[in-house]
């Protein structure tokens, strides 16, 4: 592209050879006004998207935390309700409480170890508390008697049944027995 | 203080120095507003497209590496020009013409030379905006037709029957208004 006369005449005109009322001062406020306007828009606009990525990054990550969090705080309960019945101390007890098999089915259907011991707690808790109480007849041996009050003098007669008393090892509280079903053997007191 | 060399006064405007864009404007803005009035139609249409080149001007001023003030004339000219030109399109203003007529048939235009600078701009804005566009791109600015052609969207032969309009036009102008500009 040769500059010739046309174009070395035009491209130096002066304000008054444009012909126009041309106001340079407001079209620079204009100008200015745009290029900041820009960087402002430009700095919202990144802080944006500096939140919006911040928050994609950590969702994820936050809503594991806390499920993990919440199966942790689960686990802790379900420790404290049976703190008085058993501790899992050993690999063995681990084991029994939480079958391999059935953690690895759960675990296929999605959850987190945790989430699937928590899981495994929770249906044997809910099995334990429906399960039915078998009931059972318990021999007592001598052995298992501590103390035999059986007031031989006095025994109490009721429905036909002989009651003594007597008191198990282990435990304070005295019982009335029916010695029947007892298979001790009671020295009469000559 | 402010630097009176373009270099420098590009390195401070680059560092978001207020001053040094402002100065910069008034250095370039009435050249640059000479260019967007031969190719737009109104001054509201000029002024719109510099206020958009400017813009583009500070905003690309990073990545411009200076290498001469001419060079950095041009570089601001071509960013007006091609505003200007993207404003055509937006209007539809650029029309394909058919002209059955001898194309390479040379047009005396030497009398243009010899018009004031004022003069020489009215008389550019009375031709319709299709053949100013190619005047100005193929007479003033000193693009090929190809390369017009290209810049346009248009083929080759249409932007030579353009040329070959205006020119005609322009001399039809001159011609009528004799007395006033002579020739």
């Amino acid at each position: 592209m040769e500059p010739n006369d046309l174009n070395r005449k035009l491209d130096f005109i002066t304000e008054k050879e444009l012909g126009v009322a041309y106001d340079a001062e407001l079209m620079w406020q204009k100008v200015n006004t745009k290029l900041h306007a820009n960087h402002s828009a430009l700095y919202w606009r990144m802080l944006a998207v500096a939140c919006v990525t911040l928050l994609i990054v950590t969702l994820p990550l936050g809503i594991s935390d806390r499920q993990e969090a919440s199966s942790s705080l689960a686990l802790e309960a379900f420790d404290q309700v049976e703190k008085g019945e058993e501790l899992l101390t050993t690999k063995e007890q681990e084991a029994r409480k939480f079958p391999k098999a059935k953690l690895l089915r759960l675990q296929k259907k999605g959850l987190t170890v945790t989430e699937a011991k928590v899981d495994l707690r929770l249906r044997d808790s809910l099995l334990k508390k429906t399960r039915p109480v078998a009931q059972q007849k318990k021999n007592f041996s001598t052995k298992d008697i501590s103390v035999i009050q059986a007031s031989l003098e006095s025994p109490n007669t009721e429905n036909g049944s002989t009651m003594i008393k007597a008191r198990l090892f282990a435990s304070s509280t005295e019982l009335n027995i029916d010695y029947q079903p007892l298979n001790v053997r009671i020295n009469e007191k000559k | 203080m402010l630097p009176n060399n373009t270099k420098d006064l590009i390195e401070d405007c680059k560092a978001g120095n207020q001053n040094a864009q402002r100065m910069l404007f008034e250095r370039f803005n009435i050249p640059m507003m000479g260019v967007c009035l031969r190719y737009l139609k109104s001054r509201e249409d000029a002024e719109e497209v510099m206020l958009e080149g400017f813009f583009k001007v500070f905003r690309s001023l990073d990545q411009l590496s200076y290498h001469s003030e001419i060079a950095f004339f041009g570089w601001i000219k071509q960013i007006m020009i091609n505003q200007s030109l993207m404003m055509l399109r937006k209007q539809k203003e650029i029309r394909i013409l058919s002209i059955n007529e001898d194309l390479d048939k040379e047009t005396d235009i030497s009398p243009l030379e010899n018009l004031r600078t004022a003069d020489l701009l009215k008389v550019i804005q009375m031709i319709p905006v299709g053949y100013r566009t190619v005047f100005n791109l193929y007479e003033v600015e000193g693009y090929k037709h190809h390369e017009i052609s290209e810049m346009l969207g248009i083929t080759v032969g249409t932007s030579k029957s353009q040329l070959f309009k205006a020119k005609k036009m322009l001399k039809e102008i001159l011609e009528s208004e004799n007395s006033e500009y002579g020739t």
